[in-house]
């Protein structure tokens, strides 16, 4: 074991030393989250100031001396028209002049009381949507004077009348629920990804690298043997990935309090279910490019054959995080999606005891056969000197 | 104890419709403290024959020993008696030279004193002390190859192989490397060669194995096999001896 540790040591020291390495694993991760989230949560920032002071521009087609038509046209919170032509407001709606066509009619002519009115609008567009929703609530104005007048008319007080139903909705994710379930969906795939680009460069420089330079013949001409010079490199790329998964959270963390969110929704209990279920997977990963990182002749070689994997973890990352995929379970066994998975079940607090076992179980089976995997290949001088 | 014997050693590499024999049943013997230097052209298959004796890539069949040890059975027994250098300087570049015979010392057991008082010594002895503590990438190819035999030197083993030691260097930079093995003899350890400059075997070697296609055309010492075969040189030994065993002159397609 003391050669290991001696052959780790110099690993990282030459880790510590490179460049490139460092800047992937520590100064990337660091500048790069705060920056991303700081700058997506001052553009999203500013466009919400700007639709929560937009005051809509719509055309309302009806009859001009219809009492909804006027008090729509004249009032303050809306800039509106009237139009009389339906077909000549929707197409300055689609020129974008207008956010909004209200299509008013009367239910007069039929004998009944009330309207049917119709919103045009692009709820495809934050612009629209906001348009529209600020629409309907003046809508709801108007609606509620126009009850409030009918039913004076009738006699009666509206402050008297009882509303048939009232609603009201309680949050029951507490404080936090909503960064939470943020963080759930995000950090896994940043996590594993963060494993991946720390562990890529450098397993490739320590495997193929050692290959491509000649550096290998006088490591294995030492007293080492092979199974030891491989521990003591999957060691050292473990140690890598894990410093750069660390430092990532870091960086998601500060990102997050740039964005302007909080996490204080993030317990110690969902922090060591993330760190428990990421040892295993980081060192699947390590096996991995250990493996890849032997077989190839050359560091461009490893990264051209990494380079698929990568796609796969964006792919399951991605289906975790727009919630396309949410296994469960014993499904939990799945590679990498299964562990995935666990991390986010465990930040939104209903990961069970039995899917730790079975996301754990899976996860730290497949690292073992994968290190063993690597093993083997380093051991077989038809891959380490492949021509 | 013999410091090398080997014995109707072969090598067989697959290749496309069949096999590439890199080594074809050799024989000889490398006794204490003598230079013995494989000759022979790119391809021969001196490298395969030496990373067989380092335990670096097990023969096919045949037999080599290092000090009574087998290599294909006794790798670590045999790669503690030996410092090997590759074509390649074969250094860590973001490591300082100091470093570089620490961490060698250590993984070849020394204590961390004693790795140290060997790595000052040999730094001390080839001129590299006050580098010591610069970073390899940055030092110049005449001492990287003066510290590449340090981390060969730095286990104090009796054995040393070296593969092409002076290919790609310049004249000052193989002298010195010359003069360097040509002390280490002097100082009674035993080398074992591999070169295509029939120069420099004519001048270090006490003996010399002519390879060519991955068979063994002469074994004797310089002198000898000039009086042997004829010849106003080794060069003139060399392909006298080939043609002698019938072998063709054709490259060996790129097998080294």
């Amino acid at each position: 074991m003391r050669s290991v540790l001696l052959l780790l040591r110099k690993e990282l020291l030459q880790a510590v030393r490179d460049r490139r390495t460092v800047l992937l694993t520590v100064l990337f991760p660091l500048v790069f989250y705060p920056l991303l989230f700081g700058l997506m949560g001052s553009m999203v920032e500013r466009e919400q100031a700007q639709l929560a002071e937009l005051v809509p521009r719509l055309a309302v087609a009806g009859e001009s001396d219809d009492p909804l038509v006027r008090g729509l046209v004249g009032d303050p919170r809306v800039v509106a028209v009237h139009m009389t032509e339906r077909d000549h407001a929707l197409d300055r709606l689609h020129k974008g002049v207008l956010e909004v066509v209200l299509v008013v009619r009367s239910r007069e002519e039929r004998g009944v009381l009330g309207y049917d009115v119709t919103l045009y609008g692009d709820a495809g567009e934050p612009t629209g949507q906001a348009a529209l929703a600020r629409t309907r609530e003046v809508l709801q104005d108007h609606f509620q004077e126009l009850v409030w007048r009918r039913l004076e008319d009738l006699g009666v007080d509206p402050l008297e009348v009882e509303p048939p139903f009232t609603l009201r909705v309680v949050d029951t994710g507490g404080e936090g629920a909503v960064t939470r379930m943020l963080l759930a969906r995000m950090l896994p795939y940043f996590l594993v990804l963060s494993i991946l680009s720390g562990a890529m460069g450098f397993g490739a420089e320590i495997t193929a690298g050692e290959k491509e330079r000649g550096t290998i013949s006088t490591l294995l001409s030492s007293r080492l043997s092979r199974t030891q010079i491989v521990l003591g490199k999957f060691l050292a790329v473990l140690a890598v990935a894990l410093a750069s998964t660390l430092v990532s959270a870091v960086g998601l963390f500060l990102g997050i309090r740039a964005f302007g969110g909080e996490v204080a929704g993030f317990s110690p209990m969902a922090a060591l279910w993330v760190l428990l279920l990421l040892l295993p997977l980081a060192m699947a990963l390590a096996a991995v490019v250990l493996i890849v990182g032997s077989f190839a002749r050359t560091q461009k070689e490893a990264s051209a054959y990494l380079v698929p994997l990568l796609m796969i973890i964006v792919l399951v990352g991605i289906s975790l995080m727009i919630g396309a995929a949410e296994p469960r379970g014993v499904q939990l066994v799945i590679p990498l999606a299964g562990p995935l998975a666990a991390i986010q079940r465990g930040i939104t607090g209903v990961l069970t005891y039995a899917e730790v076992g079975w996301a754990l179980g899976s996860s730290v089976l497949l690292a073992g056969a994968l290190l063993a995997a690597a093993v083997r290949i380093f051991r077989s001088e038809r891959v380490l000197f492949r021509m | 104890m013999i410091p090398v014997a080997v014995e109707e050693l072969k090598k067989h590499f697959p290749a496309k419709g069949g096999s590439v024999r890199a080594v074809d049943g050799i024989s000889f013997t490398v006794g204490s403290g003598e230079i013995f230097g494989l000759l022979g052209p790119n391809g021969a298959g001196k490298t395969t024959a030496l990373r067989i004796l380092t335990g670096l890539i097990a023969p096919s069949s045949g037999r080599a020993t290092v000090y009574g040890y087998d290599v294909a059975s006794r790798p670590e027994e045999v790669r503690s008696r030996l410092g090997f250098l590759a074509t390649e300087t074969g250094l860590y570049e973001r490591l300082s030279p100091w470093e570089t015979l620490c961490f060698f010392a250590r993984i070849f057991g020394l204590s961390t004193r004693e790795g140290e008082q060997r790595a000052e010594a040999l730094l001390r002895r080839l001129g590299l002390w006050p580098l010591r503590k610069r970073r390899v990438g940055t030092l110049s190819v005449g001492e990287r190859q003066k510290l590449s035999f340090a981390r060969c030197l730095v286990h104090d083993p009796p054995l040393l192989i070296l593969d092409e030691p002076t290919a790609g260097l310049d004249v000052f930079v193989a002298r010195t490397a010359v003069d360097l093995i040509g002390e280490l003899a002097t100082a009674g350890k035993t080398v074992v060669l591999s070169t295509h400059d029939m120069h420099l075997a004519e001048r270090l070697c006490r003996r010399v194995a002519i390879i060519h296609r991955g068979k063994l055309a002469a074994v004797g010492g310089p002198g000898e096999l000039q009086e042997e075969l004829g010849g106003e040189d080794l060069a003139e030994v060399f392909f006298r001896a080939v043609e002698r065993e019938g072998l063709s002159f054709e490259d060996a397609n790129g097998v080294r």
